[in-house]
């Protein structure tokens, strides 16, 4: 029951009430008739009383006005007041001016004597409503010898009529009181013993059986329905304990199975929330039915305020388009959208996004998963990229180990040419006087013709390819012959200073006036590493930015190299930053090939970076890598393991 | 004053006998005159008045005997004012309906106010042998009476009391229905004050009530010697009645409305009270004494006092018609003005107003029996 209650007490109370007043509303009706009845005959009664008093004297009023007699209509008035009930005479003459009235003879003066209205000369019975009924006016016109004599308005009190109808209602009152009385105490004594309490005894064993703490039959010892019902109630009772028994056992099953259900649900959904990707569930409509936790964390949506909003709504979010959606619900067929996002100045983030509907039938649902495959694809490039140093490295070795052997043999020769056509060795000078000529005619020769100026040209860039060769082979050289404990702060600083000291550093790129910005950590454990090779990445990152730096030339540019290193899940972490012109995305890719170069033709070999970065890779198992977006400078990072045999790892980020 | 009398009664027999000759030569010639008797034949005062309209059937009669007037038979057509004032009203109009050209009455001056503005318009000639209020001759000149005015007649009643009964205090009862009452009320009060006599109370009463109980109660408080009373015989009676009853001891003194009839209201109550009259049987004079000794002969004891005055009036009439020659209204109303009559009541002339000088009888109540105590001439 939600809304009040009422007991059935109440209820018989009420009906009793009811019929008390429809019994009241009938008496009281037909006292009002009776009332009415009385009170006409009472009026009739004093109609006729003014009516004969005033008849009997009417000859001596007509004559007494007629002569203006005002001391003997005074005296008659006098006598009529006498008469109980009588309120007011008034005497008026044939113009309706008063001559006398009960409360005296009116002022001479002309101005203040009063008129009876016109209404009132006539021959009437009224009963004047300002007098609230109170008032019975009875106006007489006084007529003799064929003319209006004047007139005569009595008022006749009522109170009495009132009182008595005052009385009669208060008799009728009393009456309907005791009947009330009566019928509130015998009815409800009545309705009380035969029903109320045989019902509240019915109601109280089904209260008790309701809450099942007996089932005991009710007893009422009455020959009525109330009986039957009883009998009937307690039959019912005792199937209604069956039932209960029945339903409680299925009630145990139903909250087994409900149990089972509920675990089932929570193992689904906990599956659907632990997954990796996303898994946002549409119904046919598009609208959200379910959002997991992922798809919380990778969309950055609450599922309370994504679930049963639209999916239309986060298309953007979830990278979707309208034409995805159609497609699926018309296709029935798994529809996989791979989508890259920027989601943060330098976090590149890849999601694919899959849609598929659901197989099950009767279910029009879609589901659309999202995956986080930004490492993936960093890992897939990572691999493609080291494969491709691999085979670049392989190959440039091999060119350079059939090279090496032919240059070598050209390089011996050359300098032999030139030590035996130049020094004035025995040998020489005696194969040039067995030949007919001495040393000094071949040098004069050789000064003429500027030969020994083309033989030192051979010699020089026969090194020179020598050298490109020597950088080409180590890609193959792995050696770890020399590897010793190494802090890289060290390291680094004693690179910084070579660097200063460089003469083409210092000469072209004015390494000195470029600022060094230090963020060591100090506790960094020291490495086993080549030191003499570790430098040479340092030396050609300093000289790569160095360079880049050196190209900007507007005023108040301040070149600056930041420098940190840190321990990072067992790599140390080193990184170059410097502030010049940055490159694009597309040279940032290509940046470690060897023979790849931004600098003009001759001024760079193109193998000082993927040098660096097969010592950093292959030689360390470290890991470089190149951060930068034009126009914001060139952030180089180096992961080196502290335990060399860890060799490259599957850390992330470090 | 005997002498006086003495030439009374012979002027009347003459003028009986001069009457009887003149009507016998043209007794009954032509249609007859009719005069109205004009008062109360129904109503409150027929028990008084039948015996003034028998004095002045008796007048008719006589007339007649001696040979009617201007050789016509007089007749006297009843009009009864059903004893009010509207109903002398109503009396007056049916008498100009019928032509009359006299009428005698009415009675009480409130009447003969009422009935007098409609017969002075009809130009009919009304004598009241009975109506003391100055205000009635003031109508017009149509309006004659045969008796005194209440001037004459209040003045005498305070006089009686202060000077000759030596009372001081009075009080005054007036029937406030009647103008008659109200007028001589007022007249003895101004004199018993002039007189240096003290009003206690002025009290008014109905006309036509009974029961004088509270009225009485009222007076016996105030303990005051005398008591006036200008009222008529049935109020006035019942009054005395009652007061002795109530042990009231002072004196009654009532004016002409008082007659023998009050006997017949306060019994011998009334002995020992004093009111003014008109006339009085037992007045000295010869023509009295005819008309006295004819009206016992015909209806015997004379009741009321105003008999004479109701007999002469019709006399007075019959004169003035035969001096007139004619019935026509002005030259009998001018023959009127001119008369000098002698009748039972004494003689008669007319002042202007149509009022004449008569004199003021004081009767005593003593024994049962009324006696005239004294005769006031007026000048």
């Amino acid at each position: 029951m939600n809304h009040m209650k009422f007991s059935l007490r109440y209820k018989t109370g009420l009906a009793i009430l009811v019929s008390f007043l429809m019994i009241s509303i009938i008496v009281v009706r037909i006292e009002f008739n009776f009332q009415a009845e009385r009170s006409r005959a009472i009026l009739a009664k004093d109609r006729l009383m003014l009516k004969t008093l005033m008849q009997s004297d009417e000859d001596f009023f007509a004559n007494e006005i007629f002569e203006n007699s005002i001391r003997a209509l005074r005296i008659r008035i006098d006598a009529i007041m006498k008469t109980s009930g009588m309120k007011h005479i008034g005497i008026y003459d044939r113009t309706g001016r008063l001559m006398v009235s009960d409360s005296g003879i009116p002022q001479a003066s002309r101005s203040s004597f009063s008129m009876l209205e016109p209404e009132f000369r006539k021959t009437m019975f009224q009963i004047p409503e300002e007098s609230g009924g109170g008032v019975l006016r009875y106006c007489r016109e006084i007529k003799a010898i064929g003319e209006t004599i004047g007139f005569i308005v009595l008022d006749y009190s009522l109170e009495d009529l009132k009182t008595e109808q005052k009385k009669s209602w208060f008799l009728i009152g009393g009456i309907i009181l005791t009947i009330f009385i009566i019928m509130m105490f015998v009815l409800n004594l009545i309705l009380s013993y035969m029903i109320i309490k045989p019902i509240t005894k019915l109601r109280d064993t089904m209260d008790k059986i309701r809450d099942r703490k007996i089932n005991e039959p009710v007893i009422i010892d009455s020959n009525d329905e109330i009986a039957d019902l009883s009998e009937t109630f307690n039959q019912m009772s005792e199937e209604l304990l069956n039932s209960y028994k029945t339903l409680e056992a299925h009630n145990k099953a139903l909250k087994e199975s409900e149990r089972k259900i509920n675990k089932i649900k929570l193992y689904l959904s906990s599956i659907i929330d632990s997954m990796p990707s996303a898994i946002i569930g549409t119904d046919c409509q598009g609208t959200i039915r379910q959002w997991n936790r992922e798809a919380e964390k990778m969309l950055g949506i609450s599922s309370s305020q994504a679930l049963n909003s639209n999916i239309q709504d986060y298309l953007s979010v979830t990278g979707l388009e309208k034409e995805d959606i159609r497609k699926i619900l018309k296709t029935k067929q798994i529809h996989s959208v791979k989508q890259t996002f920027h989601s943060g100045p330098d976090q590149r983030k890849t999601f694919q996004t899959t849609l598929y509907p659901l197989t099950a039938p009767g279910l029009d649902d879609i589901i659309i998963r999202i995956d986080d495959i930004t490492e993936q694809v960093m890992m897939q490039e990572a691999v493609i990229h080291s494969e491709k140093m691999e085979s670049v490295g392989a190959l440039a070795a091999g060119m350079a180990h059939e090279i090496n052997n032919p240059l070598a043999g050209i390089l011996q020769s050359a300098q032999v040419i030139l030590n035996r056509l130049s020094l004035d060795t025995p040998p020489n000078r005696q194969a040039a006087s067995s030949a007919g000529t001495d040393m000094a005619a071949i040098n004069a020769y050789m000064e003429k013709r500027n030969i020994i100026m083309l033989f030192s040209n051979i010699i020089s860039a026969g090194k020179r390819a020598s050298g490109i060769v020597k950088d080409m082979l180590s890609f193959i050289r792995k050696e770890s012959g020399s590897f010793v404990p190494w802090s890289m702060n060290r390291l680094l600083d004693e690179t910084i200073n070579l660097a200063r000291a460089d003469y083409n550093l210092k000469k072209k790129y004015d390494f000195k006036k470029i600022g060094i910005v230090r963020e060591y950590q100090h506790d960094l454990p020291e490495i086993l590493c080549e030191g003499s090779k570790i430098q040479q990445v340092f030396f050609n990152l300093f000289k790569n930015g160095a360079y880049a730096m050196h190209e900007i030339q507007s005023e108040g540019y301040k070149p600056e190299f930041r420098i940190q290193t840190a321990l990072r899940n067992g790599m140390v972490k080193i990184e170059i930053e410097d502030n010049g012109p940055g490159m694009d995305e597309a040279t940032r890719k290509r940046i470690f090939e060897p023979f790849f170069t931004t600098k003009p033709v001759g001024r760079g070999t193109g193998l000082g970076l993927s040098v660096s970065y097969f010592i950093i890779t292959e030689i360390h198992k470290g890991k470089m890598s190149v951060e930068s977006a034009h126009g914001r400078g060139a952030r180089f990072i180096i992961q080196i393991p502290v335990n060399s045999d860890q060799g490259i790892n599957n850390d992330k980020n470090g | 004053m005997m002498k006086l009398m003495l030439i009374r009664r012979h002027a009347f027999r003459f003028t009986i006998l001069a009457i009887q000759l003149f009507f016998s030569v043209s007794a009954h010639a032509g249609r007859p005159v009719e005069i109205g008797a004009l008062m109360g034949f129904t109503g409150a005062y027929r028990t008084s008045h039948i015996h003034t309209f028998r004095a002045m059937k008796m007048a008719v009669n006589q007339i007649n005997a001696a040979g009617g007037i201007l050789g016509r038979k007089l007749v006297l057509v009843r009009l009864d004012n059903r004893s009010s004032p509207l109903g002398s009203i109503k009396a007056a109009q049916s008498a100009v309906k019928k032509g009359i050209i006299a009428v005698i009455g009415p009675i009480r001056s409130s009447n003969a106010i009422a009935a007098a503005p409609v017969l002075q318009a009809a130009r009919i000639i009304m004598i009241t042998p009975t109506s003391t209020s100055p205000d009635v001759t003031k109508t017009g000149s149509y309006i004659f009476r045969t008796c005194y005015t209440d001037k004459a007649q209040g003045l005498v009643m305070a006089d009686f009391a202060c000077d000759d009964l030596k009372l001081k205090k009075a009080v005054v009862l007036t029937n406030t229905d009647n103008r008659y009452s109200i007028g001589l009320a007022g007249y003895i009060i101004d004199r018993f004050r002039a007189k240096g006599g003290i009003v206690l109370w002025e009290g008014d009463y109905l006309d036509k009530i009974s029961d004088f109980g509270q009225l009485i109660q009222k007076v016996k408080m105030l303990d005051p010697d005398v008591i006036f009373i200008p009222g008529y015989s049935r109020d006035a009676g019942m009054i005395v009645k009652k007061s002795r009853q109530m042990d009231l001891k002072s004196v009654f003194i009532g004016g002409d409305g008082w007659d023998e009839l009050i006997y017949h209201y306060a019994g011998n109550a009334i002995n020992g009270c004093f009111h003014t009259a008109f006339w009085h049987p037992d007045l000295p004079g010869r023509k009295n004494r005819d008309f006295v000794e004819q009206y016992r002969k015909q209806y015997g004891e004379i009741k009321r006092f105003d008999s004479a005055s109701a007999y002469d009036a019709v006399m007075i009439l019959a004169v003035a018609i035969k001096k007139a020659g004619c019935l026509e209204p002005e030259k009998i109303r001018q023959a009127m003005m001119n008369i000098n009559f002698t009748g039972a009541g004494g003689p008669i002339r007319f002042d202007r107003n149509g009022d004449p000088v008569k004199p003021v009888v004081i009767i005593e109540y003593r024994n049962n029996k009324s006696y005239y105590l004294k005769i006031i001439q007026q000048q």
